[in-house]
């Protein structure tokens, strides 16, 4: 029999109840997070479906090991940087725009009240208005297009720093990582969502490694 | 097995690869606006900042008019235009191609993984072609 796991909106599985008595184990699972069952109805603690079940002890693990605990969030987007900034050139761009999205649709997973989606978009949105404003055909077209794109940069940033605050509240305070984590501002500024991936990439094979340790 | 949060439903999945044919969908319609108004004969089409402001050809410059003589099957000009997209464009394609399969078809999405070996070959491509198409602009 498989179970699901809910913790506050998030649900994660299904998994074995062997996978379940591990994960109370090493404590990821708490026994007050919900469990259901495919028979069941009701959402339940968890500690009414372990119950009387020994849970198996948490093997000692290395020093080394122990610092990469699982997480209970979702991976950050696994694009290498390399291919997403090489995407970014070939399509002229188009291809950050896309991805920019993604980068904010996992904010909005693991930072549910996350505002950096809604900055991106205004961006999108004022690029587009000055695409028409500038083939419009009426005086001073060109120059309204121009502050409208300058504009637009200017929110970017914005928009980059509220996603760079994000990150950080994320791996500092909800999944911490070991040594601590912080992005820099320069970087922010210049290479925005480049420096991000970059930063995602790194954190992804830490936690693939993690996963075949834990 | 990693702690990651799956995916409960086929709702889910249902909904990822509604977005996947949204954005194939999108992809398509680019693709019809670059062949039916070829860059070389419309003007909307947004100019690349790097060769505007600093008057440098990035890597990407060219890119546009390149996909649309492809489109029209012109290879010849499609490689004057910006030869790296002509020969990265195969393996984009079999990416994106891969990602839309998994997006429709696994419960658990990941994109599909680019060696970090071909990233930096790719990479370092880029800016060989870059290196390359100034001095060539310069000296010719």
């Amino acid at each position: 029999m498989n179970y699901k796991i809910k913790r506050g909106d998030q649900e994660y599985g299904p998994y074995t109840l062997a996978e379940l008595q591990r994960y109370v184990a090493s404590g990821n699972v708490l026994l007050t997070d919900l469990c259901q069952s495919e028979g069941m109805a009701e959402w339940v603690p968890v500690q009414q479906v372990i119950g009387n079940i020994p849970v198996p002890a948490a093997a000692p693990a290395p020093a080394a090991a122990a610092a990469f605990q699982p997480s209970p969030y979702p991976l950050p987007p696994n694009l290498h940087w390399g291919v997403a900034i090489l995407l970014g050139v070939i399509t002229c761009g188009l291809f950050n725009w896309v991805w920019v999205l993604v980068q904010c649709a996992w904010i909005r997973k693991v930072q549910p009240g996350s505002k950096t989606l809604f900055i991106y978009l205004a961006v999108v949105a004022v690029f587009i208005a000055a695409i028409f404003v500038e083939f419009s055909g009426f005086d001073d077209a060109r120059a309204l297009a121009g502050l409208m794109r300058l504009a637009a940069v200017a929110v970017w940033i914005a928009a980059s720093f509220s996603m760079r605050s994000d990150i950080e509240e994320h791996y500092i305070t909800r999944d911490p990582i070991p040594g601590g984590f912080a992005l820099s501002g320069v970087m922010t500024f210049f290479f925005s969502i480049y420096y991000f991936q970059y930063h995602f990439t790194k954190i992804r094979e830490m936690k693939e490694r993690q996963g075949i340790y834990a | 097995m990693h702690w990651e949060s799956r995916v409960m439903s086929g709702r889910t999945r249902g909904m990822r690869c509604a977005m996947a044919n949204v954005c194939a969908g999108v992809a398509l319609a680019v693709a019809g606006v670059l062949y039916r108004f070829p860059p070389e004969q419309h003007s909307f089409y947004p100019q690349c900042p790097v060769f505007h402001y600093l008057h440098v050809l990035c890597p990407g410059c060219g890119a546009t008019r390149a996909l649309a003589a492809l489109l029209h099957l012109r290879w010849e000009a499609a490689l004057q235009y910006n030869a790296l997209v002509v020969v990265l464009l195969p393996f984009v394609m079999v990416y994106f191609a891969a990602a839309y399969w998994r997006a429709c078809t696994q419960e658990d999405f990941a994109w599909p993984r680019v060696p970090a070996f071909a990233a930096a070959a790719g990479l370092a491509a880029a800016l060989v072609f870059g290196v390359v198409r100034n001095a060539a602009a310069l000296l010719g």
